[in-house]
């Protein structure tokens, strides 16, 4: 029996997990704090853009490590524009979907203006992308697979964030505040900038998340950049279905990333092919459906906390 | 009295319309149990509150250890070496033991909590105090005695040397509090300071050194518990203002309306809530439920109305068993009700004073037809009750939120006595009200009465249950451990209020 189907599918549904996989432990470690980030979009197309535009302006000096600058501005305008985001909802106390709907509409708007400023109102020229750590060939002909160093970070995100939340000071506060604010503030800690921190810190990951798309897995940022929104939403829900549990939530992302592989791998043709575009959506709801009877999700999730 | 640890003067407190504390001072010696005794809304808990930097007061003085002091949050508390633990626990429920007792002071290093230190500094601790405890256990899955413990552990990590006990034994089982009194010995004989509020006389008698009584802000006394019995304390914590005069017409109950036998409920904390009580109220009679808060109140008014299930004997209105109706077949039986909580579940606050009228009575023919509302009834229904029952309002468009709190409480006693019920089940009916709006509302319960239907009012406002009631029932812990006719003397309400049973 010819397994290239299966390879494949591994294969381009690894590399779809990506994205998915490290913004949803960015927001993982948001929503541990109690901040329900739904500006996740912007949050990853915004630093997608910043990525493709420091990588292309930093090009000529570089050459191909100008990849790695790419990832470096995104996870600064990731953690800034989080980092705005939360204080807008924790010291200004902007309801926190609002705010976060209001990024998401920033960042179509702002890609699009700077886009047309600056480049082709049709996308950025195509940079260098990260140098893959190493290639497979000869699982199946013709066929070589490239592991990228997101894709590693992927696999070893969950394990950092698992320490970092259990194991650190600040990771043993953000879960505090997550949970029983007022409890927390009574035991000395500040909740609103544990908050912040934590946005910030999940900024950084989701911003990695939007420069895979535009210097790893893409050498462009195109407008109406609806390539992050796939994943970015997709992670949302990969938080919810992993339990909030880091190991959990990068099995999610993989299967979400699976899902998402079978139309072009099956070679479905068009007319089935609708369905088979849908199916990563079902796949979300019904994951959605069975975890979230029995998900303990932080008890202060979304949840805003006045001082008194 | 040892050297003095701690010394309160002329501590004064007002939140709007309503003096707290009036010039209170509490001396608490180094190395003693300090009782604070009194009733609801005595102000013991404004007066720790206070102390521990939660409110700030208006006037007055705070010295430790003969320095005066300032305390403007629970940080500077903290830092004097004062811990406290609330009656509502403030743990994290899904942190582990250990990790909520060293929240906020946790000993790390580069930012990397220090497991090891943090969990020798737990035990040792937990040596010193005798209180036992798995340190792994997540704090949600503790029972609630437990959760007491942590808090202390959790005081005590932060080098409480003071430490503020705020009605400890409300949550607890008697075992529970055996164990809890060990503990303060041993912490006491360890030379620190404990202050232990509570209302319980058993209690105050049983642990303290010495006790401060406390009724509507200020102190009443302080003694020395061996000079103290149940009869001072009930006296003093109790007290009596002017009795209020109310048109009592002759007391001739009737028919029998609503019987309760063997009742019995579980407490969301799993504890047994109500613990097989039984009673009746007639027509024609006002039958009060005195209590402190929290002794199965709640529960009591929930379980008739259908908002709460039971878990044993029997609730009749009239010779109908209305155990496992809704709520919305026990109105329809001729029940008034007026919760425990206006701004909760006796109105919704944005909406207005006309849509807040018909609230439940929605159903009825008279408002709606088909599913759809008719608004000029509704409008002059709601205009008849306003004029009807004095609610001073800007019109009947205002959003409820915008009333005072005694015009809120007119709104739904005038909703509940329009339908006419037999039967009005008034839970803390004056809670919070200024003087007037008080009497006013009081006044209707007697009216009620007199026009020959029943009333059940439970409240923990020990005056209004002796100037209303025909019949006084004590609930303590669930039980009624004592009923009492009208005329009965406050010594007598004081100690079955304490949980003291007649003689």
């Amino acid at each position: 029996m010819d397994l290239t189907w299966l390879i494949l599918l591994a294969a381009f549904g690894l590399e779809n997990a990506v994205p998915i996989g490290l913004a949803a432990q960015g927001e993982l470690i948001t929503e541990k704090s109690g901040i329900l980030n739904i500006g996740i979009y912007g949050g990853m197309a915004i630093p997608a853009f910043a990525a493709a535009a420091a990588d292309l302006a930093f090009g000529p000096v570089l050459g191909g490590g100008s990849a790695y600058m790419g990832l470096l501005a995104a996870m600064a305008t990731g953690a800034g524009l989080n980092f705005v985001f939360a204080y807008l909802s924790t010291k200004i106390h902007i309801d926190q979907v609002i705010a976060g709907i209001g990024i998401n509409i920033f960042a179509v708007g702002i890609t699009a203006v700077f886009l047309q400023r600056y480049y082709t109102v049709d996308g950025t020229p195509n940079g260098n992308t990260v140098a893959p750590l190493f290639s497979i060939t000869g699982l199946a002909q013709n066929l070589r697979i490239s592991i990228s160093p997101l894709m590693a970070a992927m696999f070893l995100l969950p394990i950092l964030v698992y320490l970092f939340l259990g194991r650190t000071k600040l990771g043993l506060h953000i879960r505090a505040v997550g949970e029983n604010p007022k409890a927390a503030e009574a035991a000395g800690v500040d909740v609103a900038w544990v908050r912040i921190a934590a946005t910030a810190i999940g900024g950084m990951l989701l911003g990695l998340g939007g420069a895979y798309l535009t210097v790893d897995f893409n050498p462009n940022f195109v407008p109406d950049y609806a390539q992050a929104i796939f994943p970015a939403f997709i992670a949302l829900a990969a938080v919810i279905a992993g339990g909030w549990k880091p190991g959990y939530v990068l099995a999610v992302s993989i299967l979400f990333g699976v899902t998402e592989a079978l139309r072009p791998v099956l070679a479905v043709s068009s007319a089935q092919g609708y369905l088979f575009t849908t199916l990563p959506y079902i796949v979300t709801v019904i994951v959605l459906g069975i975890a979230s009877k029995r998900l303990r999700p932080p008890a202060a999730l979304a949840l805003p906390y006045k001082k008194e | 009295m040892n050297e003095t640890m701690l010394r309160m003067a002329g501590i004064r407190k007002t939140f709007p319309g309503v003096v707290a504390l009036d010039g209170v001072d509490l001396t608490v010696g180094q190395g003693e149990v300090m009782g604070i005794l009194g009733e609801n809304g005595a102000g013991k808990s404004t007066l720790m509150n206070i102390l521990y930097g939660l409110y700030t007061m208006d006037a007055g003085t705070i010295e430790m250890q003969g320095k005066k002091v300032h305390i403007r949050n629970s940080a500077d508390a903290i830092g004097l070496g004062l811990g406290m633990v609330h009656q509502a626990f403030t743990l994290v429920p899904n942190l582990t033991v250990m990790e909520n007792i060293i929240l906020g002071s946790e000993p790390s290093r580069a930012g990397v909590v220090d497991r090891g230190r943090a969990r020798a500094q737990v035990l040792a601790l937990v040596k010193q105090v005798g209180l036992d405890i798995d340190l792994d256990t997540m704090a949600e899955d503790l029972p609630t005695g437990f959760k007491q413990r942590v808090e202390i552990l959790k005081a005590l990590h932060r080098g409480a040397k003071v430490l503020i006990l705020d009605e400890p034994t409300a949550v607890l089982t008697p075992i529970e509090a055996e164990e809890l009194f060990k503990s303060v010995r041993r912490l006491t004989q360890g030379g620190s300071t404990v202050i232990f509020i509570t209302h319980k006389l058993k209690e105050v008698m049983a642990i303290t050194n010495r006790i401060t009584i406390m009724r509507r802000g200020k102190v009443v006394t302080t003694l020395d518990t061996k000079d103290a019995n149940f009869d001072v304390l009930a006296n003093a914590m109790v007290g009596r203002q002017v009795q209020r005069k109310f048109n009592f017409g002759p007391y001739k109950p009737g028919e029998l309306l609503l019987q309760v036998e063997g009742l019995r409920a579980a407490s969301k904390h799993k504890t047994e809530a109500l613990d097989g009580l039984s009673f009746s109220v007639n027509a024609g009679e006002i039958v009060g439920v005195a209590g402190v808060e929290g002794n199965g109140q709640t529960e009591l008014v929930e379980c008739i109305m259908g908002l709460m299930k039971p878990t044993g004997g029997a609730i009749r209105l009239g010779t109908k068993l209305i155990n496992k109706l809704p709520t919305s077949e026990v109105l329809k039986l001729s029940v008034g009700h007026v919760p425990e909580d206006r701004a909760l579940n006796g109105l919704i606050l944005d909406f207005s004073v006309a849509e807040n009228v018909v609230l439940g009575a929605t159903e009825s023919t008279d408002f709606s037809r088909r599913g759809v509302m008719a608004p000029r009834k509704i409008r002059d229904f709601a205009r008849k009750i306003v004029k009807l029952f004095n609610v001073s309002a800007a019109g009947i468009d205002v959003k409820a939120r915008n009333l005072s709190g005694g015009n809120q409480q007119k709104i739904i006693v005038g909703r509940e006595l329009a339908g006419q019920p037999h039967l009005l089940i008034a839970h803390q009916p004056t809670r919070g009200l200024d003087v007037a709006s008080t009497e006013y509302i009081q006044s209707l319960l007697v009216d009620s009465r007199n026009a020959g239907r029943g009333v059940l009012l439970v409240s923990a406002d020990f005056d209004e249950i002796l100037d209303l009631s025909d019949r006084i029932l004590v609930l303590y812990e669930g039980k009624i451990i004592g009923e009492l006719n009208r005329g009965a003397g406050i010594g007598e309400l004081g100690r079955l209020l304490g949980g003291i049973a007649a003689k």
